[in-house]
């Protein structure tokens, strides 16, 4: 027996419910949002066996509706850009749109018009707009029905309660999205803190600083530049890929471009390229301080924001990023500062004493244990009473600020100790090292001496020479003291053997 | 559900027919929608879809068959339903399949209505 037209109806609407429930759980499983739509599509669709359609998402930086998924269309990338007719009538309308107001609607017309090689082919029966709470998220575009039945209201009602979920789906798919980045970008700022905080050297840590910055803000390049309150002036501290910009070269507030970040002592941009000099040959920037103590005390800097193949700009999540990192930094600088007052010596930036004990302490207790060889190298600046009676004091403590420069350039960063031991006396201790290591080092730091020209203080060029005692443990003492003693004897057989000279202590020279 | 489906093809002369075994969802739907592209690629536009081992079809099984129906009317072809369920074919007509194809009891039958 045939069915009668209600039961037609009735049946038709179970089917639907079905359809619907099936709906609902792929878009609250399916966590591809490209997959989902596309099930989601075929889906509506089915259920009210429709013969094409076709979902759009609204990108509001664009403003242009991209397609995410068709059926009963070539299957190729659209783009509709929306003149600003139709975003207007997109943003105030919420009602489907039938075939005649698709076609005759004049914000519409506008539409077909201005993507006119795209619409022909095109659903125009039935336009849902994809709205959450009146924001316009995109349209679902679908054409007449398989058996050519006009859509009654029901079917319209329930098209439109799946467009809300396509809507909610979409956005939530958006903020997932965003979601994922943030965690991304908390986790890189974790590993950043935790490698910034690991580390007691200052240079260290402004380096990796304005590196990991420009990683972190998807730039091409950074400086960080150290502010002293007192002097109003800027120093530059550390560069990422700027090859041709000087590590110390002094700027004074008032002429430097990011006067404004310490001035008000929050995060800035700078989008308009003519606020950022020529010679940076940058489009934009993001600078937020380093403050300390309600004190700023450096500004990190990063440029050109990385976006595709071009340059982007920079958002006010960035700007939060960097601060959070600059935050992290403020305190790992100011410990580094505060260990470096404790440990350097302000005239040679060597070690003090103490400090340098300290670590010969634990690196004779490490090359004990593990048998590896630590050798020390202790020099003397050759003459250097005279020198100072000569020239004055503040010529003194150039020629002892050169020496300290020429062993901190000869030696290995991190791996060396060297310190300032007492008036122009100056250690290396050089962990791992054997004798033929250390003579040669030691070598080089007294050549690279003797090289060296000193301004007078009479516009003359002056020259200093030192003398270098070597000793090596376990050849020449097995223990701290003793390897001291045995570097103080060869050091005296320079001495005493003319100066200007390099000597390793000698087998009979072990005391201990 | 298991999510396990099958599709034989049978090919005669001037027509084909598929068998389906299991739900016709959107990897059921897929398959049938892969084996009837590959018949009329090659030129046979007179198709008969047996599902006699099928006994649910879901919302995008539905759109995928009126998919095949829509690619056979522009070559001028015929598709033919046979040993459906009740419920099936109760469901096409309600959808609106039945105007552009045929429901027949059997195999038989289907062809003989090609």
């Amino acid at each position: 027996m045939e069915p009668t037209a209600p039961d037609v109806n009735i049946d038709r609407l179970l089917f639907c419910l079905s359809g619907l429930g099936e709906m609902s759980v792929e878009m609250t499983q399916n966590p591809n949002p490209k997959s989902n739509m596309r099930t989601i599509l075929r889906m509506a669709l089915g259920t009210f066996a429709i013969s094409k359609g076709a979902i759009f998402q609204f990108t509001p930086e664009t403003r242009q509706l991209t397609l995410l998924t068709a059926r009963g269309l070539d299957d190729r990338p659209i783009n509709l850009s929306l003149p600003d007719a139709a975003w207007k009538f997109f943003h105030s309308n919420d009602e489907p749109l039938d075939y005649e107001t698709i076609t005759k609607a004049p914000a519409l017309i506008r539409l077909a018009d201005a993507n006119a090689q795209y619409m022909p082919d095109l659903p125009k029966t039935l336009w849902i707009p994809l709205m959450i709470r009146g924001q316009f998220f995109g349209l679902l575009m679908l054409s007449e029905k398989f058996d050519r039945t006009p859509y009654d209201p029901t079917e319209v009602e329930l098209l439109m309660m799946i467009g809300r979920q396509i809507a909610v789906t979409l956005h939530n798919h958006h903020l997932h999205f965003q979601l994922s980045l943030k965690v991304l970008e908390l986790e890189q700022l974790h590993d950043i803190s935790l490698a910034i905080n690991s580390s007691l050297n200052r240079n260290h840590i402004i380096k990796e600083l304005v590196n990991q910055a420009v990683s972190l803000g998807n730039a091409r390049r950074g400086i960080y530049m150290a502010y002293d309150d007192t002097k109003q002036e800027f120093e530059i501290a550390a560069v990422c890929n700027y090859t041709y910009w000087p590590i110390g070269k002094k700027i004074p507030l008032e002429d430097c471009w990011l006067s404004r970040v310490v001035t008000k002592a929050t995060g800035e941009v700078f989008d308009n390229p003519m606020e950022i000099p020529a010679e940076l040959d940058s489009f934009n920037c993001l600078a937020v301080p380093i403050v300390n103590r309600e004190r700023v005390v450096g500004v990190l800097s990063i440029y050109d924001k990385e976006e595709g193949l071009g340059i982007g700009q920079f958002s006010d999540g960035d700007k939060q990023l960097l601060q959070a990192l600059a935050g992290q930094a403020a305190s790992s600088i100011e410990n580094a500062r505060l260990y470096e007052l404790a440990t350097v010596d302000g005239l040679t930036q060597l070690y003090f004493r103490r400090h340098f004990e300290m670590r010969f302490a634990e690196e004779m207790r490490r090359a004990k244990r593990y048998g590896t060889r630590l050798s020390l190298a202790m020099m003397d600046i050759d003459h250097f009473k005279k020198f100072n009676d000569t020239y004055g004091h503040s010529t003194g403590d150039e020629v002892l600020k050169l020496v300290a420069q020429t062993i901190k350039k000869s030696i290995r960063d991190e791996i060396d100790i060297p310190a300032r031991y007492g008036g122009e006396e100056m250690l290396v201790l050089m962990p791992e090292t054997d004798v033929d290591g250390a003579m040669k080092l030691a070598e080089r730091i007294r050549d690279a001496i003797e090289k060296a020209d000193l301004p007078g203080p009479n516009g003359e060029t002056l020259h200093v020479t030192i003398s270098i005692g070597v000793a090596t443990m376990p050849l020449h003492a097995e223990a701290d003291q003793a390897l001291m003693e045995a570097a103080d004897k060869a050091l005296y057989k320079s001495k005493e053997g003319g100066r200007n000279r390099v000597t390793l202590a000698e087998a009979n020279d072990v005391t201990a | 559900m298991i999510n396990q489906f099958a599709v034989t093809v049978r090919k005669e002369t001037g027509f084909a027919v598929i068998n389906t075994d299991g739900y016709v969802n959107n990897l059921g739907g897929e398959k049938i929608a892969e084996a009837a592209n590959s018949l009329i690629t090659d030129g046979t536009n007179k198709l008969v879809i047996n599902m006699e081992k099928s006994t649910v079809v879901n919302s995008i099984g539905i759109s995928i068959l009126i998919e095949i129906i829509e690619r056979l009317q522009e070559i001028g072809g015929k598709l033919v339903f046979c040993n459906l369920t009740k419920t099936i074919a109760k469901t096409f007509t309600i959808m609106g399949l039945t105007q552009f194809s045929e429901i027949a009891e059997n195999e038989e039958q289907a062809i003989a209505k090609l």
